[in-house]
């Protein structure tokens, strides 16, 4: 049985299957509507009840459908041309790889109403930027004093045994690594002092989870009492009664913009812009600014919120570090797999 | 017998084709593969040069294997009550094995992360004891990940042995007590073979969820024991390296399919199948 | 039934009594524990409960709160329905025809049709994107329900197999010489003689599609949200009771089929 032949039987059989009628019902993708990936949970949730609403009142079905930004990545290159998303939600360490593999388009600012409401660092020639996702140090109150940053972690005894880690696939914790890296003596393209730092701290690690949502189980379950987290994260937390706190570390907050991008092919492009002009009006965006999700807006009609403001002053925002995502990328595989590695018991 | 069963079963025997054979036939050919598409066994090479995916696999079957001895010898004292027991009592014990089938894996596997958790009531009754000086995490370690696989996999060894012992008639083991034969010489000679075929048909079920079981690995493992599940996963949807999952996936196909043969095997051994 | 004389025989009645017993417990306390949690008037799953309060189901019932939940149930159980349809109509037949090929025929088709059981369905979810993908097939929920059928046909066939293997063919040879068709004698004769094998099988299938995550994470696409799916995404970043709740309403549900079942079946077990 050669492949081309098993692959046109098998294509045959299949394209039968329409016929009996299983597929037409759901696959007729209803001309009015988009489905956009988000985030599970708290930006799913707050997603469907605030954005799709105005979406609708523009005549477009809003589908949010939950998937992390490295899913959504996955999905995209699972089906290239035919995107199972329109509209997908990702930050500059997915971003970059879905511009270099072709999976998204530059989109046409004169399109969105609102785009000159943006600040300018929030518009991005593939889509607009919708929050600013500011990463810290997660701390229970109850169980461990304040952490100073990333070293006293390693370096006081009284974090032993209570902190968390992941690996380079999330976000938060390769950006993490890499401020770590830096205070070790590595950076952005030397991960090797983390590895050493990893490996003979081993025994005094918490947990080592297997994403960022594990984190927050181990967390609220006392199993863990420090963690690499954003501040949507502690908003998360302190919303379930959790006894939660935000530090930003002294060496400075890693900060990653979360942009909507439109997937290459998707099947309704104009209610893709119709989706992100929503998600950066004031309207939304003063209404995700509140708790349980406490996004920073990126509209400038919209003023931070106290809540807000306590977890970032006026001078932490000039504290804000942009890593170098282009650099992470190009090793990100490798120290994925070393992290896997290193961390195996 | 000299009717034709051919027509009731070129249906299914067509899906299996298409929607089973197919499929595994091309995932074959895609882990012979590379990323340009040009035929190489690179995927497999690396696999097996690389001492850590090898120890991955070690580590999947081992647990497999694990899982299966913990939950025979759970399982044994049960079916063995079920044997003794009354139709009533009976009734009762089938729906207590259905009743964990009826929860949700995910629900299971988050009641243990509570239970074996480090306020957990485990936790706490050692520390009451006197056994353990502070409260502690039993969780993500190999020992409790297979404990909680024995419990998610019971019911699939236990219903094929009840149902065995449900078909059979208490004849042979009452001749044996007639025969002046003690309780225990009647298990050995009589009520294991007669269980046997039960115990290996759950074996093979018990093995295939515990290697495979993604959810419960992972969560009650933790992020620093791998195998091949998490593995795969990595490989798929955060490295998006296809052909080398395509070929990790069918390097657990093969261990699995070597077992299952074993087994199989083992169940078809005329001492093994003769009570059946 | 047993009766103790010799020490060793206290040794098998504590045994199969003692450890039974424990070992039943063993079995059954997570599943209590996760039931106990859902009753709790706290905000997370605890253990022991904050307090007794129905609140979690209310939250779980409330369509406001709780729709993302409410279309998952409504696509896993369509696709549990779907699925437990197309195994009845493929793997009953097969499992009947099975029987009627020669000895040697029925060895080769046999473990074919076994195969996909003890597969890793976590492998056959991988080969079914690959392969559906190469077919110009993107994920869909019809491809789901195609999986889950092809994963779970084999319980169907067991369940009906294990029926089908015994039946006396002299009943079917009677029919013959009256001159009925044998697909007429199938459906008359054969078919419901299989039907406790069929209504077993429909029971695992159905919970087993119901509970599946591996196929249904490869082949979904993103509108078919599914419940075990959405149920560790919520409970994984949150700890949403609501969960323990969705398995409280599920064994609830269950237990009042089981009692029902027992109450009508009772009649025709004692003949």
């Amino acid at each position: 049985m050669t492949s081309a032949l098993s692959r046109r039987q098998f294509a045959a059989g299949l394209a039968s299957l329409p016929a009996l009628g299983v597929f037409s019902t759901r696959q007729a993708r209803a001309a009015g509507s988009v489905v956009a990936a988000a985030f599970p949970n708290a930006w799913e949730d707050a997603y469907r009840k605030i954005v799709a609403p105005l979406v609708a009142a523009q005549g477009t079905q809003l589908v949010v459908s939950p998937a992390l930004a490295q899913d959504q990545l996955a999905k995209l290159l699972a089906s290239p041309g035919k995107p199972s998303f329109d509209a997908v939600l990702m930050s500059p360490g997915q971003t970059a790889e879905a511009v270099s593999r072709g999976l998204i388009e530059k989109i046409d600012p004169s399109k969105l109403k609102n785009w000159d409401k943006l600040e300018a660092s929030a518009r991005t020639e593939y889509g607009p930027n919708v929050t600013v996702e500011i990463n810290g140090i997660a701390y229970n109150p109850t169980m461990v004093p304040k952490p100073a940053g990333y070293k006293d972690l390693f370096e006081n005894k009284a974090y032993d045994g209570k902190v968390a880690w992941i690996g380079f696939g999330s976000n938060t914790a390769a950006m993490a690594w890499v401020e770590i890296a830096k205070l070790y003596g590595g950076g952005e393209d030397n991960m090797e002092p983390v590895f050493k730092l990893l490996a003979s701290h081993m025994p005094k690690v918490g947990a080592i989870a297997n994403n960022g949502s594990a984190q927050m189980t181990m967390f609220q379950q006392g199993e863990i009492g420090v963690f690499m987290a954003s501040t949507g994260n502690v908003a998360r937390l302190k919303s379930l009664g959790v006894p939660c706190e935000f530090v930003h570390p002294i060496s400075g907050s890693p900060s990653v913009p979360v942009t909507i991008h439109l997937a290459k092919g998707a099947a309704n492009p104009e209610g893709v812009y119709q989706y992100m002009d929503a998600a950066i009006s004031a309207e939304a965006q003063s209404k995700l600014a509140l708790p349980p999700t406490e996004m920073i807006p990126t509209n400038s009609d919209v003023p931070l919120t106290p809540g807000i403001k306590s977890f970032v002053s006026e001078d932490d925002l000039k504290k804000l570090v942009y890593p170098d995502w282009a650099k992470i990328n190009a090793k990100r595989a490798a120290w994925t797999a070393e992290f896997d590695r290193v961390v195996r018991k | 017998m000299n009717r034709n069963g051919l027509p009731f079963l070129l249906p299914m025997l067509a899906l299996s084709l298409a929607g089973f054979v197919l499929p595994l036939a091309l995932l074959g050919v895609f882990s012979f593969v590379d990323t340009s598409g040009s035929p190489t066994l690179a995927n497999y090479q690396r696999l097996f040069a690389d001492p850590f995916v090898l120890s991955v696999l070690v580590d999947t079957i081992a647990l497999g294997f694990k899982v299966v001895a913990l939950t025979t010898l759970i399982a044994l004292p049960i079916t063995l009550l079920y044997w003794h027991a009354s139709p009533a009592l009976r009734r009762v014990i089938v729906f207590l094995t259905l009743l964990p089938m009826l929860t949700s894996n995910v629900v299971r596997t988050f009641a243990w992360i509570v239970i074996l958790g480090r306020q957990g009531p485990i936790s706490q009754a050692l520390v009451e004891l006197g056994l353990a000086p502070a409260p502690r995490s039993l969780l993500f370690n190999e020992t409790a990940l297979v404990v909680v696989l024995a419990q998610i996999e019971l019911p699939l060894l236990v219903l094929p042995v009840m149902a065995v012992i449900a078909r059979s008639d208490g004849a042979l083991s009452a001749a044996a007590q007639t025969l002046g034969a003690g309780p225990w010489r009647i298990l050995v000679t009589v009520l294991l073979p007669m269980m046997a075929p039960g115990f290996l048909a759950g074996w093979v079920l018990v093995f295939a969820g515990a290697t495979t079981s993604y959810v419960t690995q992972s969560v009650i493992g933790g992020a620093r024991l791998i195998y091949l599940p998490q593995f795969v996963y990595r490989e798929v949807g955060v490295l998006f390296q296809w052909p080398s999952a395509a070929a990790v996936a069918f390097v657990l196909l093969a261990a699995t399919s070597l077992i299952m043969l074993a087994m199989t095997a083992a169940a078809r051994h005329p001492r093994l199948a003769g009570h059946a | 039934m047993l009766e103790a004389h010799r020490p060793s025989d206290w040794a098998y009645r504590l045994f199969v009594y003692g450890v039974g017993g424990l070992a039943i417990l063993f079995m059954v306390a997570p599943v209590a524990v996760g039931l106990a949690m859902s009753f709790t008037s706290g905000q997370t799953l605890k253990f022991p409960p904050d307090g007794f309060s129905l609140r979690w189901y209310q939250a779980l019932l409330d369509p406001a709160q709780s729709a993302p939940i409410h279309t998952a149930i409504s696509h896993s159980l369509q696709i549990a329905v779907l699925a437990v349809i197309g195994t009845v109509l493929l793997a009953a037949p097969a499992a009947y025809g099975v029987t009627r090929l020669k000895p040697a025929a029925s060895a080769a088709v046999e473990p074919l049709m076994l195969a996909p059981l003890v597969l890793p369905s976590l492998v056959y979810g991988l080969a079914a994107l690959i392969a559906s993908g190469r077919a110009g097939l993107s994920p869909s929920f019809g491809l789901v329900v195609v999986g889950h059928i092809v994963v779970f046909g084999p319980l169907m066939y067991r369940a009906c197999a294990a029926i089908t293997q015994r039946l006396d063919p002299s009943l079917e040879e009677a029919s013959a010489l009256l001159g009925v068709s044998q697909f007429k004698t199938f459906l008359r004769v054969t078919l419901p003689l299989m039907l406790p094998g069929i209504f077993a099988g429909m029971f695992l299938v159905f919970m087993q599609s119901l509970d599946n995550v591996s196929v249904t994470l490869f082949l979904a696409d993103p509108r078919t949200t599914v419940l075990p799916l959405r149920m560790f995404q919520m409970i994984e970043e949150s700890l949403d009771v609501r969960v323990a709740a969705i398995s409280g309403l599920l064994i609830g549900t269950v237990f009042l089929c089981l009692l029902v079942s027992w109450r009508v079946l009772e009649p025709r077990r004692q003949h």
